[in-house]
């Protein structure tokens, strides 16, 4: 069973974590729920805009070791409860913005792999 | 670095921790991962000298949040692929944040 990678991801909050294709939406508001203190009850799960059902798979709900890997995870959006019994609009704060690369150093070609980061 | 404020927060064996970038954001990652980086390991686990150790929460006031946010995934991606038999993918980075990504990945040791 593969593992998928994910950023789940509310305002100006994101939580890095793993799961399996297997594990329910509901299995991952419990991790949640660990790290931020509100029950499932008061949470709404999403991938893009489409509201995800607790009893779904994360696999059937399209996160697979294709499209969440642990360089590249997959976003989920999280939305909590207001105290009405409404839920808040699903935010993302973006991040920031890298500054514009310097005219000489702008792609000429792809593929190359002279930026690669050494690592120690 | 060690006048991170007073939160409320798991104790010192939490299995999170959370990286703030300069520009607010929190990054919640699991701690093994965040050890990865030699800085932030002996940040959690030095001898009681900076309060990150109890409060599980390290602000980076210089590291913004495509950046952090980059780090984070390559600690995911360490930590999946070291001692790992199968092929290791790239691990890619735009030309863009290139540069802070480097000043970072050098002041976090890893």
């Amino acid at each position: 069973m593969y593992d998928v990678f994910l950023m789940i991801r509310r305002h100006k909050t994101t939580i890095f974590t793993d799961a399996k294709e297997s594990t329910t939406v509901y299995d991952l508001k419990r991790i949640v729920e660990g790290i931020l203190k509100r029950p499932p009850e008061e949470q709404r799960l999403y991938k893009d805009d489409v509201l995800l059902n607790d009893s779904q798979t994360l696999g059937n709900c399209g996160f697979t070791n294709q499209t969440a890997r642990p360089q590249a995870p997959a976003t989920v959006g999280l939305a909590f409860r207001l105290s009405d019994d409404s839920f808040e609009q699903l935010r993302m704060e973006p991040f920031s913005t890298p500054p514009e690369l310097p005219d000489v150093m702008k792609p000429q070609d792809s593929g190359s792999t002279a930026n690669e980061q050494a690592v120690q | 670095m060690s006048d991170g404020e007073e939160r409320a927060c798991e104790g010192p064996d939490s299995m999170y921790v959370k990286l703030i970038s300069s520009d607010d954001h929190e990054f919640i990652v699991k701690r093994e991962h965040a050890l990865v980086s030699g800085t932030i390991k002996a940040m959690l686990s030095g001898p009681g000298q900076f309060v990150e150790n109890e409060t599980n929460e390290i602000k980076f006031r210089e590291i913004p949040s495509h950046v952090l946010s980059k780090v984070c995934e390559y600690f995911t991606y360490k930590a999946q692929h070291t001692n790992s038999s199968t092929e290791v993918p790239d691990f890619p980075v735009s030309p863009e944040i290139t540069l802070e990504l480097f000043i970072a990945a050098n002041f976090l040791d890893c």
